[in-house]
């Protein structure tokens, strides 16, 4: 069954609700007391190219024109669209006042775009490449297991076991990055956790796609994965991927999956290290700062309420004459309840490191940039965001800026290459790696 | 939906974009729907999107490229009309072609003068990056009725300027030190001090007081010229420098300083609820005070999560709710606990002479009451998360005495039909009042309404006729002074019946813009 | 009788038009540099009714008007006259305290209302004025409040407006109107009726009427009453005295005070000036001034409505640690002047406050220069004084200062009283010359002369940036088109 997320037409109501406060661009006002002005700005794009329509509330304003019929499908639309990486922040920060759905609104106005044949022309490669290959990276499938070479973990195409290690797209096949899945799957047989890989029959989780609006990839790449968990008699799945777990735990569960505990790998070492059974005893001398990945904290969030193959819809009445509530209540996605704990507890743990926050952090945290398809369709604009995090990074007195997210240390790391900043920039993972020996 | 075909004539356009580059000008149609769309913009045209689009967006990037624009827009005779954060109908609609001057760019804090209690910014400074730059410095700004994303140069030089802590803050357009001021004619003319070149400290003068003619009690909204910087006064803060985050999104907080203390009061009638601000403001001893719109809805709104929470708080809370029709807000500040001593002895003398009861209070609420007084972040809740959208019948400042009368009769006399219809949502006693400094007081009659429907749009619009003809029948005064109105129906009723105000207004607008360019539905034109 | 005189009469009576060449000599001239020039006549309106006819029939014959509501000596230059054939309109006949309204802290009066009347009445109903530091007994409430004069309790200054809320005026071409909430609808009985007081002073709407009215020097309309802001009588006071060998001590001292809005009072004087208000005759002010520390700050608690004397006490105390962080003391007592003296005289307790003018009594003249700063650039302006007073052989124990911290702290009054024997043409030619280099110097180094009166008009508009004035010329155009008021005044043709 094809199912798609809500029509456009169904945010039309939110749409009219804006009240273009621009709210969306800026970190929320109450946080804000402990930004540094310079670091104000929470919306890469609209703090990139200014105009309104760039921002989560000019996106609701667009998507409204678009419905009226009062503009058509032309490039500066799509760019208005597709110059965003689909970050979450300006969802966050209209929230504080508001109850409307800006990011659920723009990725329906994507589906919108890519339903009527209007996205950026490097789209096309990527996903004939997902459709063929089964991932994002525009790399042959069969390469996909290479990762875990020389690792004895169970093949879940054949065998069961109870945590299926996830890798993503990511990991899989940008090999620099790769020591970050092979600690982390070591790290968890280490401990004795019943883990296996798809290895090369792992496709992409699909999240990319929903969020560049190719809503039918996505579904394709759903229902394929929940079938084979269910094959390999999962319970659990980990992954390092931040990318990968929003997807599974937020989007997966928008269709009314939810029966698989989702577990980013720092959730899982957390656990093993307050449990003692993993222990942290070198000492690393150096000032870190964590960046939270937008898909680890704030897009992380679960969908608490919708069926199997049935986006929620959201009853609402009037009461009070032109109070809008909802019946049940709906429980909103706010970023609050994303993974911003058990990373920043690791790092503090780890001997002679010292935690230094940047000022956008948690649910209002600057975006590295590398999301909603923006590192490939305007990789200049990636490499700015990222550049500007760094700046924060070094701004608050940090020798490496340190991520739990394969796509935001790749951008990372390309930023760095364009700058003369020293910083280091580590997964998580890696830190916990280097504390172990 | 069809949408009036305007376009800035090619030599036009780049003319602008000489000036400030391709970059920072458009004429996009997707771009422009941005700039077209505002609440309140429904009243106007039964949409929040306008039937017309301004003609371009210009970005510029200093005074001088702002006084370039304008240059360019009188040898063309375009019409202009600036934009900041400004996100009301008044900021960004206008009937005739117009090119929208953004500000974006303009976002300086230029100074911070700790000593004498200023500060210089540009207009697209809010009023929270000012506020918590101040409490550095032991000061603070104005939290103004519009909220903490709102320009300080929107509220001091060009709009109104109301907010919550008044009663110590005062007026934003009364904080005014300094402009810097774009007339429509291309020229800069700097205010006061400024204007012989002394620094930034004072807006009068020299001789005849232009201050006086950019701005009244309402400012002009952008009709007659642009401002590029304005200088206001900061109000002493004897708070941390740095106050305690707390809370989750979206309910954050800031822990309540311990030489604060938050009351929300309750009494049985206008009367004493009047008494009691009246004796308040004379005693000097709140940091905040006003009386809650909405009584302890406006507090369940501010203090919630969402609509749904707020609904199953109101069920919960329905005694409170029955007893704060007419209640009070305060926040009291003391340097020392003697004096936080004295001050509590004084209130609650006050409590007792004027029948207040003290509302309960949990703590989550307090907290996010605080964080509302001190920055006017949760007004939106009760504003528009609840209702969509509000529109004020009865608005004006005068004496607090005067206010409340105006709003019983308003009550009776315009409103209970509209309720009893359903077509909005009002109930008595419904206002904002709020003293400023120890001088007047401010009021807003405020209600809800349906934004998406024609039957409850059209209510607002008899509510608003009907408001103002009586303001001036029972002899109360100009609606709002005009500052909401976006043609001259206010000052077409009023201005007649008062001295002709509007004549005198109009005459300095042709004299400031004889070619008309600076785009005025919302000020006055130029008959 | 010449035509326009009959006209004058049949508006106010021929005992209400005056031409004798006495008279009008008085009305030629003031304390100032400013050329004499005699009025055609004087003409003594009681009501706006008669004003608005006077400005009618002088638009008809182009004859310049100057406003007149305090009594003598005037010290500026705007009451002369600076075209010929020029009629003074002198308001003093309209004096009546119009109404107190307690509730709201307003008064409302008309231009011939001087202080101690008004301070009397105020008293009666519970309320105290907003005083400037020792006015004149001739000198006129209104005006006062028209002209911007610094207030002596900074906590109740919320800006340059006040305490002037509401005005009623006629402007120059002929057009009665009042400002503020005042505007109406209604008279001034049918607001009352609907509880409104005049308390509010802003708009209306977009035009802040009531500041476009001050400083100007009459040259925009004639104002026939005003509503001006009261505070509570105190019923607790205590004033204290704070001495200091440097200027600098007192104004780090003040800045504190006024970010805590603490007190009622808080002036600095010198010790001339300190001297010049406590002292009747020139010889007892010498003997005290030479006792005195070179500076005193004067600062006053006074507290009413609820546990006033709870409120003192704590405001005491906390200044009392202030002045010790500063390590400055708060006196009761300075060379055998009580502080208690002094604020009866500033609060105009006094009687002998008004007996003679206190800027007289040192050598029986004064020219004051004033402008407007703020408090940490006062001390530059200081030095600057007595470096020049050197050059001039002025002595400098003879230049009065005064700053008064105005707008709640924001900025401040500076004022230099040099005092002088007008008897002596030699000691006339010399504060003559001193005064307009120093005027010419401290411009240079960013004083601003907000108030750009005729002695200094020539100095300080050359400072004015041209678009200022061109659009303030334009702004005069509308309300005075035929130039009828005061022509020749600010920086108005």
């Amino acid at each position: 069954m094809e199912v798609r997320g809500l029509p456009l037409e169904d945010y039309k109501e939110d749409m009219e609700r804006c009240v273009r406060c621009s709210h969306c661009k800026h970190v929320p006002y109450v946080p804000l007391a402990r930004v540094d002005r310079n670091f104000r700005d929470v919306c890469p794009s609209v703090a990139k190219f200014n105009w309104h329509s760039f921002s989560g509330g000019g996106k609701m304003i667009t998507a409204y024109a678009l419905l009226l019929n009062r503009i058509d499908y032309t490039p500066t639309l799509e760019k208005v669209v597709y110059q965003c990486q689909m970050c979450g922040a300006c969802d966050v920060a209209c929230k504080v006042q508001m109850d409307i759905e800006p990011f659920e609104t723009m990725l329906e106005l994507r589906a919108r775009l890519v339903e009527n044949g209007v996205f950026p022309a490097e789209l096309m490669p990527i996903v004939d490449w997902l459709k063929k290959e089964d991932n994002m990276m525009q790399k042959p499938k069969a390469e996909r297991g290479k990762w875990a070479a020389g690792l004895q973990l169970k093949d879940l195409s054949k065998e069961k076991a109870e945590v299926a290690f996830h890798v993503g797209c990511r990991f899989s096949f940008d090999s620099e990055l790769w020591q970050v899945a092979r600690t982390a799957a070591t790290l968890l047989t280490n401990a004795g956790v019943d883990v296996g890989i798809f290895g090369m029959d792992e496709t992409c989780c699909g999240g990319r796609a929903y969020e560049l609006g190719f809503q039918g990839e996505f579904i394709k790449y759903m229902d394929h994965n929940i079938e084979a968990w269910r094959n390999a008699g999962v319970k659990t799945i980990i992954t390092p991927c931040s990318d990968c777990y929003a997807t599974f735990k937020a989007w997966y569960s928008r269709y009314g999956h939810r029966e698989f505990q989702v577990l980013h790998v720092l959730e899982y070492l957390e656990r093993l290290i307050k449990e003692g059974k993993i222990k942290l005893r070198k000492n690393i001398p150096m000032v870190v700062t964590y960046h939270d990945p937008c898909h680890l904290g704030r897009l992380s969030e679960p969908y608490l309420y919708s069926s199997p193959g049935k986006p929620y819809i959201t009853p609402k009445k009037k009461v009070l004459g032109t109070m809008l509530i909802h019946e049940p209540p709906k429980p909103w996605r706010r970023g609050a309840n994303g993974i911003y704990d058990p990373p920043r507890n690791i790092l503090k743990s780890i001997p002679g490191l010292k935690l230094v926050e940047m000022y956008r952090i948690r649910e209002y945290a600057w975006c590295c940039g590398a999301g909603g398809g923006v590192k490939d369709t305007y990789p200049d604009f990636a490499i700015w965001a990222a550049k500007q995090r760094i700046r924060e990074a070094k701004a608050v007195g940090a020798e490496a800026l340190v991520t739990a997210c394969g796509w935001c240390e790749r951008n990372f790391k390309d930023a760095l290459e364009e700058m003369d900043e020293k910083i280091r920039i580590y997964d998580v993972v890696e830190l916990v790696k280097e504390a172990i020996e | 939906m069809k949408v009036e075909e305007r376009r800035l004539p090619a030599e036009v356009y780049k003319a602008l974009e000489d000036i400030v580059g391709p970059e920072y000008i458009t004429d996009d149609p997707v771009i422009l729907e941005s700039y077209s769309f505002v609440w309140g913009n429904e009243l106007l045209f039964g949409s929040r999107l306008a039937p017309f689009r301004p003609l371009a967006v210009i970005l510029p990037g200093s005074a001088e490229e702002v006084q370039a624009i304008v240059r360019v827009c009188n040898r063309f005779k375009i019409k202009f009309k600036a934009h900041s954060t400004g996100f009301e109908t008044t900021s960004i609609s206008g009937t005739e072609p117009f090119l929208m001057i953004e500000l974006r760019r303009l976002n300086r804090i230029i100074s911070i003068d700790e000593k004498n209690m200023m500060a210089v910014v540009e207009p697209y400074v809010t009023h929270a990056e000012l506020l918590y730059e101040a409490l550095k410095r032991g000061l603070c700004f104005n939290a103004l009725g519009a909220g903490p994303s709102a320009s300080v140069v929107a509220s001091s030089a060009c709009h109104y300027g109301a907010g919550f802590h008044m009663i110590r803050s005062h007026w934003d357009g009364q904080n005014l030190l300094g402009a810097e001021w774009v007339l429509p004619d291309g020229e800069i003319v700097r205010l006061g001090s400024m204007a012989a070149d002394a620094g930034w400290f004072t807006a009068d003068g020299p001789g005849l007081n232009l201050r006086a003619v950019l701005r009244g009690i309402t400012g002009a909204n952008g009709g007659h010229g642009i401002i590029t910087k304005v200088a206001v006064k900061l109000t002493p803060w004897y708070g941390p420098s740095k106050l305690k985050l707390c809370g989750t999104p979206p309910l954050y907080g800031f822990e309540v300083p311990e030489n604060f203390k938050l009351y929300v009061v309750a009494f049985r009638s206008a009367s004493s609820l009047v008494d009691f601000l009246y004796s308040l403001q004379e005693e000097e001893l709140a940091f905040a005070a006003y009386k809650l719109p909405l009584g302890a809805m406006t507090y369940i709104q501010v203090t919630t999560e969402s609509n749904d929470q707020a609904w199953e708080v109101f069920n919960a809370k329905k005694d409170i709710v029955a007893r704060a029709n007419y209640s009070v807000i305060l926040l009291l500040d003391a340097i020392s606990p003697k004096e936080m001593e004295v001050k509590e002895m004084c209130f609650r003398k006050l409590l007792e002479a004027t029948g207040g009861e003290i509302l309960p209070l949990e703590e989550r609420e307090e907290k996010a009451l605080f964080v509302q007084l001190l920055t006017g972040v949760g007004t939106f809740r009760e504003s528009f998360r609840a209702a969509g959208s509000f529109a004020i019948s009865g608005i004006y400042d005068t004496t607090a005495d005067t206010l409340a009368k105006m709003t019983e009769v308003i009550t009776r006399a315009v409103m209970l039909k509209y309720m009893k219809e359903g077509r909005i949502v009002y109930s008595e006693g419904q206002y904002w009042l709020c003293p400023v400094g120890n001088q007047h007081y401010h009021m807003e009659q405020v209600f809800s309404y349906d934004s998406t429907d024609p039957a409850s749009i059209k209510a607002v619009h008899e509510i608003i006729e009907s408001s103002v003809r009586l303001m001036i029948e029972q002899k109360f005064g100009p609606h709002g002074d005009g500052f909401l109105s976006f043609d001259d129906n206010v000052h077409n009723i009023a201005g007649p019946a008062c001295l002709d105000y509007h004549l005198k207004i109009r005459a300095i607008k042709k004299a400031l813009d004889p070619n008309l360019l600076s785009e005025s539905s919302s000020y006055v034109t130029p008959k | 009788m010449l035509e326009l005189e009959e006209e004058l009469i049949d508006i106010v009576g021929a005992e209400n038009v005056l031409a004798d060449p006495l008279v009008l000599e008085q009305y030629s001239k003031d304390m100032s540099f400013v050329p004499p020039m005699r009025p055609r006549c004087v003409v003594k309106p009681k009501n706006s009714d008669e004003i608005q006819k006077i400005i009618k029939l002088a638009n008809k014959t182009l004859t310049p008007l100057v406003v007149v509501s305090s009594g003598p000596p005037h010290f500026r230059g705007d009451t002369v006259p600076s075209v010929g054939g020029a009629v003074i309109v002198d308001l003093s006949r309209m004096n009546k305290i119009i109404r107190i309204d307690r509730r709201n802290r307003v008064v409302l009066v008309e231009p011939g209302v001087t202080f101690p009347t008004l301070i009397q009445a105020l008293a009666k109903e519970d309320l105290a004025p907003l005083l400037p530091l020792l006015p004149r007994s001739t000198k006129s409430v209104l005006a006062s409040a028209l002209e911007t004069d610094p207030i002596i309790t900074p906590k109740y200054h919320w800006d340059v407006q006040d305490p002037l809320r509401c005005v009623e005026v006629i402007f120059g071409n002929g057009e009665l109107f009042r400002t503020g909430d005042a505007v109406g609808p209604g008279d001034l009985e049918e607001q009352w009726k609907v509880s409104k007081a005049q308390s509010r002073g802003l708009g209306p709407a977009n035009v802040d009427f009531t500041k476009l009215i001050q400083r100007v020097q009459g040259t925009l309309g004639i104002v026939t009453w005003a509503s001006i802001e009261c505070r509570p009588l105190p019923k607790a006071k205590e004033a204290f005295i704070i001495p200091s060998e440097d200027l600098e001590s007192l104004i780090e001292f003040a800045y504190k005070i006024l970010w805590r809005r603490l007190g009622a009072v808080c002036l600095i004087l010198n010790n001339c000036n300190f001297a010049c208000i406590l002292r009747e005759d020139g010889r007892s002010i010498e003997r005290l001034r030479e006792n005195l520390p070179p500076w005193l700050l004067i600062f006053t608690i006074e507290t009413s409505g609820l546990y006033p004397d709870k409120k003192l006490e704590c405001q005491r105390a906390e200044l009392v640690d202030l002045t010790r962080f500063f390590g400055l003391e708060p006196l009761s007592t300075v060379s055998g002047v009580s502080a208690e003296e002094v604020m009866k005289l500033l609060h105009g307790e006094e009687p002998s406050a008004y007996e003679s003018y206190w800027k007289l009594r040192l050598k029986g003249g004064c020219q004051e220069l004033f402008f407007t700063t703020t408090l940490n650039r006062a001390q530059k302006f200081v030095k600057k004084a007595f470096e020049l007073a050197g050059l001039h052989k002025f002595a400098a124990k003879d230049i009065g200062i005064y700053i008064q911290p105005i707008v709640q702290g924001t900025s401040c009054h500076c004022e230099f009283d040099l005092y002088y024997n007008p008897q002596n043409p030699e000691e006339t030619e010399q504060v003559k010359n001193f005064f307009q280099e120093m005027s010419r110097a401290l411009i240079k180094m960013g004083a601003f002369f907000a108030r750009p009166y005729p002695i200094v008009r020539d100095i300080t508009v050359p400072y004015i940036a041209a678009p200022y004035i061109i659009t303030s010329r334009k702004i005069k155009g509308i309300f005075d088109p035929s130039n009828i008021m005061n022509p020749g005044k600010l920086y108005f043709v």
